[in-house]
């Protein structure tokens, strides 16, 4: 993948607004695949970043992305968003992503930014969440939108119950999750294996 | 990892969104692994009284009893003002677990290593 202002370059090069028809149905064939990279599964959102940059036939992932661009995946994401809110088109199917995963209009999408924040922490190396690298889950915790304090100290409560060796996937939509989690790993020295929010993979730490 | 967090509380359920969301912060502090007191004085030591927390259940959030039983059970501590306590004609006998009636020195001594308090 070639090094590009792509900001730039897209403004230039994409005058016309991409019939919606095609765009939604590019996006409903990459929504729920995964990264072409590091298999990480692509939500509607990562999907519009894939389409918006021109990678609709292999998308990648916002962390696999930046990489190979060369960038700083916060700051790709943000710039993506930016050209997004300016074109009719994808705008858009911006908003259907939105309200399909339980955004509110106008809120920044959580699942490209969390996961961008935390590539750009150099805290999840792109291509090291490829399923072949990551250890398999024993476990599995649904919270649902469970948030806060209610969500951590459950997690908490599980955790110090759960044998050695535990490798815990945890699914979480409550929007604070993808910081909290971290944190609250950072704090108890829980390891974050893989995060690609909602979707989490936690090694409990060695006594 | 070491480290204490206190949680300080003067509401019960005439102010249910204060002391719930206190109980969620104290929560958040013994999920996090820190010795967590929650300190109750003025209308917050009503909590401490079996049965009175079933009283407050706020939206969005689980009951505050559920609240309070899983802090004690994460090894959270609850703390409870004796003179706020006598001065509400409340009974000894009927202290929820995990709670000691105590005075002041106990929460000075508690914060006073440079103790964070964080305050509803």
């Amino acid at each position: 993948m070639k090094q590009r202002a792509y900001t730039n370059e897209l403004a230039d090069e994409d005058e016309d607004d991409v019939p919606l028809p095609k765009l939604m149905s590019d996006l409903d064939r990459i929504t729920g695949t995964r990264c072409g990279r590091c298999e990480h599964t692509l939500c509607g959102h990562e999907g519009l970043v894939a389409i918006v940059l021109g990678q609709a036939a292999r998308p990648l992932c916002i962390a696999c992305l930046a990489e190979g661009l060369g960038t700083d995946a916060s700051e790709l994401a943000a710039g993506v968003f930016a050209h997004v809110r300016r074109r009719d088109c994808f705008s858009k199917a911006c908003s259907v992503a939105s309200e399909r995963e339980g955004f509110g209009a106008g809120v920044a999408p959580v699942c490209v930014f969390a996961v961008a924040a935390i590539a750009s922490a150099g805290e999840l190396e792109p291509g090291s969440g490829a399923a072949a690298d990551r250890p398999a889950a024993t476990d599995r915790w649904d919270a649902g939108d469970k948030g806060c304090g209610e969500l951590v100290l459950e997690l908490f409560m599980r955790l110090k119950a759960a044998p050695a060796g535990t490798v815990l996937a945890l699914r979480a939509t409550d929007l604070a999750a993808p910081l909290d989690i971290p944190a609250w790993c950072s704090l108890t020295g829980n390891r974050l294996v893989y995060a690609a929010p909602p979707e989490y993979l936690i090694a409990k730490k060695e006594s | 990892m070491a480290g204490k967090f206190c949680v300080s509380l003067t509401h019960a359920k005439e102010d249910g969104d204060r002391a719930t969301v206190a109980f969620v912060v104290a929560n958040a502090a013994a999920a996090s692994e820190k010795e967590t007191l929650v300190f109750l004085s003025t209308e917050a030591v009503r909590l401490a009284q079996v049965g009175y927390a079933d009283q407050i259940r706020e939206e969005g959030f689980a009951p505050m009893a559920d609240l309070m039983k899983n802090f004690v059970a994460a090894g959270g501590k609850i703390f409870v003002c004796s003179p706020c306590f006598k001065k509400r004609g409340l009974d000894e006998a009927k202290l929820v677990a995990g709670a000691t009636i105590v005075g002041g020195a106990k929460l000075v001594e508690f914060l006073s290593d440079g103790t964070p308090c964080v305050s509803y």
